[in-house]
């Protein structure tokens, strides 16, 4: 039985059924007889999620281009999808062939957030394939990961045949050629695993470190000018270019920062010329400029100038996720509210200064009113800002801070805007910190379920006006998240007795059981505290020693001890902070 | 100009729900370079007229919607263009601009197809005395016999199935939805499963006359 036909069998339990059935405008269906390789491209969470991720829509797009390689979507069903293709035995398929995933060359999964894990067992188990690598002989797909948590493979090194490290334009080439060329899984794996930046735990040399694939000119690299077209709205239903990657501001919470480095840039010219290209072939009335720090691109004024050209007489707004406080004008606010407003989001990270210091984050509390003034005198009256709790030294002062914040900007808005002025919304999203490796904070302790609980606490009891409306992260899902960004090899077995237990879309707060994650470790015999919440000594051998993504250990060494002294390392723009970075790819601004 | 767009939406596109119908047509005219009147309001969108939403599930090849074009461009290359920008299961089969007001709509003819084992649970289904279905309003669940307006045209059995073609009425004045008619079928005895195939295939004015 076809997808469709289950699903128009059982269509009054099944919630947005065109999750399920791919036929997009966009996406690519191909002769399966007349091409070499079969690629399940899988984003181990659901439809609606994965079809916002940038990064799956340029590699679809690049592996599409090839005559030889067909690659399809898959995304993690729904619970309701599930229990059907359960009950009626249907392996997991691709989007577009609704095939098997299971008869493909490869199966391969990126991982964006470490609390996806149980989803791609599950996923695996779908596909009717058996989890653990070892089990699964050369008649299986090759099982692959990539994405920034692979940078840490340990959790799900039992599980993966192959880790890819690092950015996929050059190098996933070289491997399907390698693929095509080798008898079988076994040979390609033992050739993959010297590829530089291809871990394969199976033949993995202890003495050799894997090194992040880095694309030193991205102005250069493929990108594609056409995206699938969703159906169904998603998370993020817009057209989207990538204008650099890598940040120069070196905030030492932020993994993203460290693991994407050098900072590249690509030229307004080529960007414009993308940006175009994919608005007329998606017909989006959206397009976002991506990137970690938006409002740092050099070329940012000549972009959008010449972009909005084009996007207003169409009536496509320009919006840009990442705009930081320090540098937000007037001139940006005019640019992404000229066809359509939309909601400001600044992340200050931290409600002091001195904490803000700790963290590098180079913002002042000048900044953040300054910013705050240009959008309320441009007319917002809703402001969303971002905090980090539990953050390395961080104490009760700190977390007053942030109300602090809230309040002068409650007051600076009434200032401006007189007392009887519309209804200010200032949204407070507050995280709960976890230390992520390739980070100076890589050897922190995370803060426990019960101090993020009092944290909480304190922050809800201090005084604020009902203008500002206060969401904590759950302490207990960052727990998980710690764990498993730290983890070792010896997790991937309580990652198995979580996904036995029933753990899935652990992400999802109506899905999430920390019970059972508790009762996971216990069966695992892992104590979850030595993982999350344990500081590390400099010494220590780290799991993901094994992989050098171009920073070196002592660059975070250095960055760790500043941030104890409350000290910060200027912008690599300003002066080289010697990361070690350019030893593999001179971005933009290294010397 | 203003010109009427005949359309099918077949396969998966059966799944696609008037929302995102909508989404996609706006879409879609983007992609074709069409530039469609736009509606006057805070938020400027494309302003496209459905003659009748069609329910979840059901395929049709004779959905019908409304635009005013701001192009000096032919029928034809409204739909060749047009059907360069929509997806696979979505297609323009006609561009006309002389179309009747979607107000005189009274009926539409669905293609129906069930599987032998319910042949026979459907002609009982149909030709008992009543049919009795369940909307649901803000007093609560409404039960209403629907028999007097379901017309079966034509109900052969063979080998392969029922295929059956019936009308029921569609439009502003009085609505039933083939989903809510199936619904009432598939409630009407025991299964966990629905099988069948709807389609539908032609409007018709209050005076029985093929609708376009």
């Amino acid at each position: 039985m076809k997808p469709q036909e289950l699903i128009k069998r059982h269509l009054n339990d099944i919630q947005k059924p065109s999750r399920y059935i791919g036929g997009e405008f966009g996406s690519v269906v191909k002769d399966a007889s007349a091409v070499d390789i079969r690629y399940a491209f899988c984003f181990p969470d659901l439809y609606d999620i994965g079809m916002s991720h940038l990064g799956m829509k340029i590699l679809y797009h690049l592996l599409n281009e090839r005559q030889d390689t067909w690659c399809e979507r898959v995304f993690a069903p729904d619970t309701d999808m599930e229990a059907l293709m359960r009950r009626y035995s249907m392996p997991l398929y691709g989007l577009e062939s609704k095939d098997p995933i299971r008869d493909f060359d490869f199966i391969g999964f990126t991982l964006q957030y470490e609390l996806c894990y149980t989803n791609i067992l599950n996923m695996l188990d779908l596909a009717g394939v058996p989890l653990l690598s070892e089990e699964r002989d050369d008649s299986y797909p090759v099982v692959m990961c990539g994405g920034p948590c692979a940078c840490n493979p340990s959790a799900l090194a039992d599980y993966v045949d192959l880790f890819f490290i690092g950015d996929g334009e050059e190098y996933f080439p070289v491997l399907l050629d390698l693929y095509k060329s080798c008898a079988g899984k076994s040979e390609f794996l033992r050739r993959a695993s010297q590829i530089s930046c291809m871990y394969v735990p199976k033949y993995h040399d202890p003495n050799k470190k894997v090194v992040r694939a880095m694309v030193e000119d991205l102005d250069r690299m493929y990108y594609p000018s056409q995206f699938v077209v969703p159906f169904t709205e998603t998370v993020h239903d817009r057209a989207m270019i990538e204008v650099m990657r890598g940040c120069t501001r070196g905030c030492r919470f932020c993994q993203a920062g460290m693991i994407y480095r050098p900072y590249r840039q690509k030229s307004p010219k080529r960007l414009l010329d993308c940006a175009v290209r994919l608005c007329e072939n998606t017909g989006y009335d959206e397009i976002s400029l991506s990137s970690l720090s938006t409002s740092d691109y050099e070329g940012l004024a000549e972009l959008t100038d010449d972009l909005l050209d084009y996007c207003v007489p169409q009536s496509i707004s320009i919006s840009m996720p990442s705009l930081r406080v320090d540098n937000f004008t007037k001139n940006i606010l005019d640019k992404i509210s000229a066809v359509r407003k939309s909601g400001l989001t600044f992340a200050p990270e931290a409600g002091t200064q001195r904490l803000r210091d700790v963290i590098n984050k180079n913002v002042t509390d000048a900044d953040i009113e300054n910013t705050c003034r240009i959008a309320f005198e441009g007319g917002a009256s809703a402001v969303k800002l971002y905090f980090m709790m539990g953050l390395p030294t961080e104490t009760d002062e700190d977390l007053a801070g942030i109300v602090n914040i809230a309040n002068h900007i409650e007051d600076l808005y009434y200032n401006i805007n007189g007392p009887k002025a519309r209804k200010l919304k200032i949204n407070i999203s507050l995280a709960t910190f976890v230390p992520k490796p390739f980070t100076p904070f890589q050897w922190e302790a995370q803060i426990t379920v019960e101090e993020a609980k009092r944290k909480q606490d304190y922050l809800m009891s201090l005084p604020h006006s009902a203008n500002i409306r206060i969401h904590c992260s759950d302490g207990r899902t960052s727990r998980i998240e710690g764990v498993m960004s730290r983890a070792d090899k010896k997790i991937g077995k309580a990652l198995y007795e979580a996904w036995k237990l029933g753990c899935k879309f652990d992400a999802w707060d109506e899905h999430f059981d920390y019970d059972k994650w508790v009762e996971a470790f216990r069966r695992a015999n892992i104590c979850a505290d030595d993982y999350a919440s344990r500081t590390r000594s400099e010494d220590e051998h780290l799991p993901w020693d094994i992989i050098d993504v171009g920073i070196s250990k002592e660059f975070l060494l250095r960055e760790r001890r500043l941030a104890f002294k409350a000290q910060t390392t200027p912008d690599c723009r300003r002066k080289c902070a010697g990361c070690g970075i350019n030893k593999y790819c001179k971005g933009d601004v290294c010397p | 100009m203003p010109v009427r767009i005949r359309f099918s939406k077949t396969d998966t596109a059966c799944f696609i729900s008037h929302l995102d119908l909508v989404r996609c047509m706006t879409r879609a005219f983007q992609r074709a370079g069409i530039s469609v009147r736009r509606s006057q309001g805070y938020n400027p969108r494309p302003h496209i007229v459905f003659a009748a939403p069609l329910s979840l599930g059901i395929e049709s090849t004779a959905e019908l919607m409304d635009v005013i074009v701001e192009q000096d461009l032919s029928p034809a290359e409204i739909m060749q263009r047009l059907n360069g920008g929509l997806p696979r299961d979505i297609r323009v089969s006609d561009v006309y601009e002389d179309g009747m007001p979607f107000r005189q709509i009274s009926k539409a003819r669905y293609n129906l197809k069930f599987p032998e084992q319910y042949a026979r649970l459907f002609d009982s289904f149909v030709n008992a005395d009543r049919i009795m279905t369940v909307k649901k309003n803000k007093h609560g669940p409404i039960q209403t016999d629907i028999k007097p307006y379901v017309n079966i045209e034509r109900f052969d059995i063979g080998p392969a199935g029922a295929d059956i073609s019936l009308i029921l009425p569609t439009g502003p004045d009085y609505n039933i939805s083939m989903r809510v008619f199936l619904g009432a079928f598939f409630d009407s005895f025991e299964n966990d499963e629905q099988i069948f195939y709807a389609c539908r295939t032609d409007f018709f004015d209050k005076n029985g006359k093929l609708f376009r």
